[in-house]
């Protein structure tokens, strides 16, 4: 059992770890935290816009879903400025999946006024 | 003494091949069952995590909890799906569609017409208006009503706590938004028509208490709505009592007009008072109530890990609920599935979640699993609740009844051999609320009108199987998972 757990932990920092869509290396995160977001929780599949120093973003939700469980990191490229939205804390609850809005609170910073505000997440409509 | 061993052990030997044969043969058995009798009825796709197919007459009290926010929009004579906006009444409307692309501004010629606005997430087209400030100008515009939908492909909006002034609805899928597009590129006069419709797909399990009363989830009925969790208004809900088939069973639908919770997520905590009363609009046309146990058969049944059943329509579907949650499922179940699993005590279930997930970071996620908490599982099997089950059933067997013990809440994962127990809310510690609330003392099976119903020819224990009650193999499944049990951890 323990060997069992500790694949899936594994498993689990090398997907937190790789993959298109992961959390950029060099990045700055803003927001709550927690120890899962410490072990860099992967991009989640979303559609997000960022309106008047919100990010507002459509996420799967299982019930127990709230904005508090998401925090923003950045990267800065050329022309633009990368946002992540990272999934701090899992929804555990057994609710049938379906979107949800959520709104983050995230104030323009000085090195993303004059860029592109981009988001590094896949898109929940590809899917 | 030896041979008193060997042949026990034999014995043993026998039974728990029986068992595992039972147990892993399951699944195919449902295929075949699906492939001749179900066929018919569109369904394959069953739900609770390797479950089996139920005899509904032996659960009258289960209850499927829908959204009642759908919609079928007509587009002229093409029938598009739509979903009502949450916070409104799901109120029928027509009219003769006026495109009003973007709403940046009041719209244009919409007078006592059905606006049609334009909703695009993509990067390119980053709308500066919200949705519900786009609905605000088809209202300043004269419109009656509005459809909003994607550029690209369907979704959800949400006006985010703003109760809509208008009706209004999106257009849910792909195929509806192309309907709309091209009835608008054929024609400048095309007229469409909304009604509410019952959705057949679950969105949590219910059951039911006697009289107007069913009994689910608050997670089931709640939202954030705007950066604050909001309990839903009753008519975004449907209820259907004693349901077997959703897509078949729709005339049984029907409203909701009060939800009552109890102090859901006011300390922060997911999992916490998780569960919830729904008054229907009038007696259900079918269907008889379950007794509720009394905390102590619960606590001794909990300690002697007695098997205990979960009813319900959620997911077959397992995935790891640590990575990253980017879809949500499309399949569609119609029947509901049960699965016998053994109940832990709370100490053994909190054992269990703090090794897993280590006793801060539990709390770092904002969950608690307390004497208000009733657990289950089979991992072994990987038999167990999924998404789509919340809100559902837990029973076990106590005094010659099912009993309801449990409430659906939350899991990790879904019957995985990694996983954990499923946490439920316990009953009992919440049952003098139910009487409270409804003025029902759920002792005994009663039917709708509140008369209790004899259960003498009710087999009263719990199955193992699909259609038998508790058999002697599921005796041995409890026996065989201690075995398991023990075994790993020596």
């Amino acid at each position: 059992m323990l060997h069992a757990r500790m694949l899936v932990l594994v498993a689990f920092v090398v997907t937190a770890c790789s993959g298109e869509g992961g959390t950029p290396n060099n990045v700055a995160t803003t927001g709550s935290s927690s120890v899962l977001a410490a072990a860099a929780v992967p991009s989640e599949k979303l559609d997000a816009q960022y309106v008047n120093g919100k990010v507002i973003a459509r996420v799967i939700s299982n019930g127990c879903t709230r904005a508090d469980q998401f925090s923003i990191s950045h990267q800065i490229n050329k022309n633009s400025c990368v946002l992540n939205v990272n999934r701090d804390a899992p929804d555990l609850c057994k609710r049938a999946s379906f979107v949800s809005q959520i709104e983050i609170d995230w104030p323009m910073l000085e090195e993303c006024q004059s860029r592109e505000i981009d988001f590094a997440n896949p898109s929940l409509s590809a899917d | 003494m030896s041979v008193f061993f060997s042949n026990h052990i034999i014995a043993m030997c026998c039974l728990f091949f029986l068992v595992t044969y039972r147990a892993y043969a399951a699944p195919a058995l449902e295929n075949n069952a699906s492939g001749s009798e179900i066929v018919s009825e569109q369904t394959r796709e069953i739900r609770v995590t390797n479950g089996e197919m139920i005899n509904p007459q032996q659960y009258p009290f289960l209850t499927a909890v829908l959204s009642g926010r759908k919609a079928l929009v007509q587009i002229d004579s093409v029938d598009a799906n739509g979903v009502f906006f949450a916070g409104a009444e799901p109120l029928p409307f027509s009219g003769q569609i006026s495109e009003c692309g973007l709403a940046l501004e009041p719209c244009v010629g919409t007078t006592s017409m059905v606006c049609s606005i334009v909703v695009d997430f993509s990067p390119a087209n980053m709308p500066t208006i919200s949705p519900a400030q786009q609905l605000e100008n088809c209202r300043l515009g004269g419109g009656v009503g509005a459809i909003f939908r994607t550029g690209t492909a369907g979704g959800s909006f949400d006006l985010q706590g703003i109760r809509p002034s208008i009706p209004a609805v999106y257009l849910s899928d792909f195929e509806s938004t192309q309907k709309l597009l091209n009835a608008l590129m054929q024609s400048l006069d095309v007229n469409v028509n909304i009604t509410p419709s019952v959705p057949d797909v679950i969105l949590c399990g219910g059951t039911y208490l006697g009289g107007q009363w069913v009994l689910t989830a608050a997670h089931c009925v709640t939202d954030d709505f705007g950066g604050s969790l909001r309990t839903i208004e009753p008519s975004e809900l449907l209820v259907n009592v004693a349901a077997h088939s959703l897509a078949g069973e729709k005339e049984f639908a029907q409203r909701v007009v009060e939800i009552v919770t109890n102090n859901y997520h006011t300390n922060g905590a997911w999992g916490v008072n998780d569960y919830a009363l729904l008054r229907l609009a009038e007696l259900p046309q079918r269907g008889e109530s379950v007794p509720l146990i009394s905390s102590d058969e619960l606590t001794s049944l909990a300690a002697a890990a007695a098997p205990a059943l979960v009813l319900g329509w959620g997911s077959t579907e397992v995935r790891d609920p640590l990575e990253p949650i980017g879809f949500a499922s499309t399949r569609v179940s119609n029947f509901p599935l049960i699965a016998t699993l053994a109940l832990h005590t709370v100490e053994s279930c909190r054992t269990l979640w703090h090794e897993f997930f280590g006793l801060n970071s539990l709390d770092a996620i904002g969950l608690s699993i307390n004497q208000s908490h009733v657990c289950a599982s089979n991992v072994e099997f990987q038999r167990d609740t999924c998404q789509g089950d919340s809100g559902g059933p837990l029973l076990v067997s106590s005094e010659g009844k099912l009993k309801l013990a449990g409430i659906t809440n939350f899991g990790l994962g879904c019957g995985s051999t990694n996983s954990v127990p499923g946490v439920y809310a316990s009953v009992p510690s919440f049952s003098q609320w139910i009487e409270n609330v409804t003025g029902l003392t759920p002792t005994d099976n009663r039917d709708r009108l509140g008369t209790p119903v004899s259960t003498a020819n009710q087999a009263p224990t719990i199955q193992f199987g699909g259609s038998g009650m508790f058999q002697p193999s599921a005796v041995a499944t409890i026996f065989a998972l201690a075995v398991f049990r023990r075994r790993r951890r020596r």
